[in-house]
């Protein structure tokens, strides 16, 4: 019995930070889907580290906190930038987001040349795994994510203008500049997107926030489960099984396509 | 009758017999594994090292092998649990191997924090390579790794170091096995500077040779048997090769005659190919750490062995 204590030990900080995630997480997602900018998540993330490692360039040794700080700084920036554009049409935004991406990456690389340590030291103190959370991790993370749960209950804006734009993306910059330090950018992509994709498949979209916090919760468990059991990588192993719905729902989708067309045909 | 009743006792006898011997067994068992003293390693050399040492006194846990590279390993719960039940581990340090220290630090175990009994600085004593000369209110920029370059390993003297540091330890913790670990040891070393002598007679025409390397991995290897690195593929340890990089790599390659390229099997292959052909070196593919399930590669010493026998055939193929 001593090894299922160790082992919950182990696994409840990082199953408890899941279960934040995917709260805040799914959220955003279905927002970025309404805006028709998948990869936002992404090119923020991104700017985030970019941020972050500027801070090693400008500090010997930086706290997490200034880390952090700068890597908030840094999405926030980026977030402005890309909430300025949010008006045209979703080909240029969804290119205009690649663009950041690549920027943000290549100034990356930048910057930890330029530091000339191994950069494989500093990526990994920037990007996190989800087996080394800890209580104190979870509860601070928790707090963030709270806030701006609040923040986005309170100021809900209906009309889409730039104000309410940026107050989006700079709460998302913040929340993923977190994120991604504890989970890593897998974890947070996966989501954000999928289960908000698997939902669009599945149900209709008045249910889309439920039943996607319910496929990543079923996920995450499940994910959490086989991970244990069968000693496998913990995040990777919960965004298989996150995708594997996914496939699930699109086989479920076509094969409803399937019957409309054959009703269609004979009708 | 007779004859039944006597299978039947015989039946009974042979069955208390075996339910005995597995009594035994189970009770030999759990009495010989609580004696034995749990190390965990890093990586594969390390856990050759300490098996030679502790000998059926230890059972050694190893996290990974030369297939890998051991600045990322994917950590798995199973790691975690390893950690908590560990009495000594032997970690690479200088920043190399992180992902071993964050198991450390979540297993909470605090008989293996960084300066506990049960924690090896394995380095210690070495001569530490590539320490960037650090002067205050400069800029940074061109320092190679703050603490200098961690593949300490791949040199035997320093295998003899490491070997004696856990000798030392392992005898401190367990002071009544101290002479069984120094005979261990002396066994061990014994046997590095046997192959040692064999492999520098062997390499002695090839002594001078020049090298590229991909990551700063084999600068120990290279200076202990007299392999002289012109340069790396990757501008700076862990930023990949860039074009200007490669051209510019490839015109000093030339004009210096280097004759192969050096990197571990999980380095990209195609950088590798694209300069070989471009300056016609010899891309030779070396391990880092020894690999249990392949014989050859199957602990340190066969290790060095392997890497030595793979240049020298790199070299004699060019030459011929």
């Amino acid at each position: 019995m001593h090894e299922l204590k160790d082992i919950l030990s182990l696994i409840l900080p990082a199953f408890f930070i899941s279960l934040s995630l995917i709260l805040i997480h799914v959220y955003f997602g279905t927002k970025i889907f309404e805006r028709g900018v998948i990869f936002a998540d992404i090119a923020i993330a991104q700017s985030a580290f970019l941020g972050s490692s500027i801070a090693f360039l400008l500090f010997d040794n930086p706290s997490k906190e200034l880390t952090y700080l700068f890597g908030v700084l840094s999405s926030v920036l980026f977030g402005l930038l890309i909430s300025s554009q949010m008006k045209r049409e979703v080909v240029f935004k969804e290119s205009f987001i690649g663009v950041i991406y690549a920027l943000t990456s290549s100034l990356s690389i930048i910057v930890l040349s330029k530091l000339g340590r191994e950069s494989e030291h500093i990526r990994y103190m920037l990007t996190g795994n989800i087996l080394f959370v800890s209580w104190e991790d979870v509860i601070k993370a928790s707090l963030i994510y709270l806030v701006i749960g609040i923040l986005h209950i309170i100021f809900k804006m209906k009309k889409e203008s730039f104000v309410s734009e940026f107050f989006f993306f700079s709460t998302f910059g913040l929340v993923v500049s977190s994120s991604v330090s504890l989970a890593g950018v897998l974890l947070v992509f996966s989501y954000l997107i999928v289960p908000v994709l698997t939902s669009k498949l599945l149900f209709s979209p008045r249910y889309t926030l439920l039943s996607s916090y319910l496929i990543a919760l079923i996920s995450t468990i499940i994910g959490f489960t086989l991970s244990v059991v069968n000693d496998l990588p913990t995040a990777p192993t919960v965004i298989s099984v996150c995708i594997l719905f996914f496939f699930i729902a699109l086989f479920i989708d076509s094969i409803k396509n399937l019957k409309k067309k054959k009703q269609k045909l004979s009708s | 009758m007779r004859k039944q009743k006597k299978i039947a006792s015989l039946a009974k006898i042979v069955l208390l017999n075996q339910v005995l011997l597995f009594l035994f067994s189970i009770l030999g068992k759990s009495v010989g594994e609580a004696k034995k003293i749990k190390v965990v390693s890093p990586i594969c050399t390390f856990a050759d090292i300490a098996k030679n040492i502790g000998g059926d006194r230890v059972d050694v846990i190893n996290l990974s092998d030369g297939l890998n590279d051991p600045h990322f390993v994917e950590p798995r719960p199973s790691m975690i649990i390893h950690m908590i039940n560990a009495e000594v581990v032997i970690p690479i340090g200088l920043r190399l191997d992180m992902w071993f220290f964050s198991l450390i630090e979540k297993s909470a175990n605090p008989k293996i924090f960084e300066g506990s009994s049960g924690f090896i600085r394995t380095y210690e004593g070495v001569r530490i390579l590539e320490v960037p000369e650090y002067k205050i209110g400069q800029p940074r920029i061109g320092d190679i790794h703050p603490e200098g370059n961690p593949h300490y390993w791949l040199s035997p003297d320093n295998a003899k170091i490491i070997a004696m540091n856990i000798t030392k330890k392992l005898s401190e913790i367990y002071p009544e096995e101290k002479g069984y670990f120094m005979k261990n040891a002396e066994i061990f070393i014994g046997k590095i500077d046997e192959a040692e002598e064999d492999l520098k007679k062997e390499f002695s025409r090839f002594e001078g040779v020049k090298a590229i390397q991909y990551h700063k991995t084999f600068t120990y290897f290279a200076d202990f048997f007299k392999i002289k690195i012109v340069g790396e593929l990757e501008p700076y340890p862990g930023i990949p090769p860039t074009p200007s990089h490669i051209s510019q790599l490839a015109e000093k390659m030339k004009k210096e005659r280097v004759e192969i390229i050096i990197y571990e099997p999980f380095r990209n292959k195609k950088d590798v190919e694209r300069l070989s052909k471009i300056t016609s070196a010899t891309p030779t593919e070396l391990y880092a750490d020894c690999v249990p399930q392949i014989n050859e590669l199957k602990d340190y010493i066969s290790l060095i062995r392997y890497n030595i026998r793979k240049i020298m055939m790199s070299i004699e193929g060019k030459r011929k």
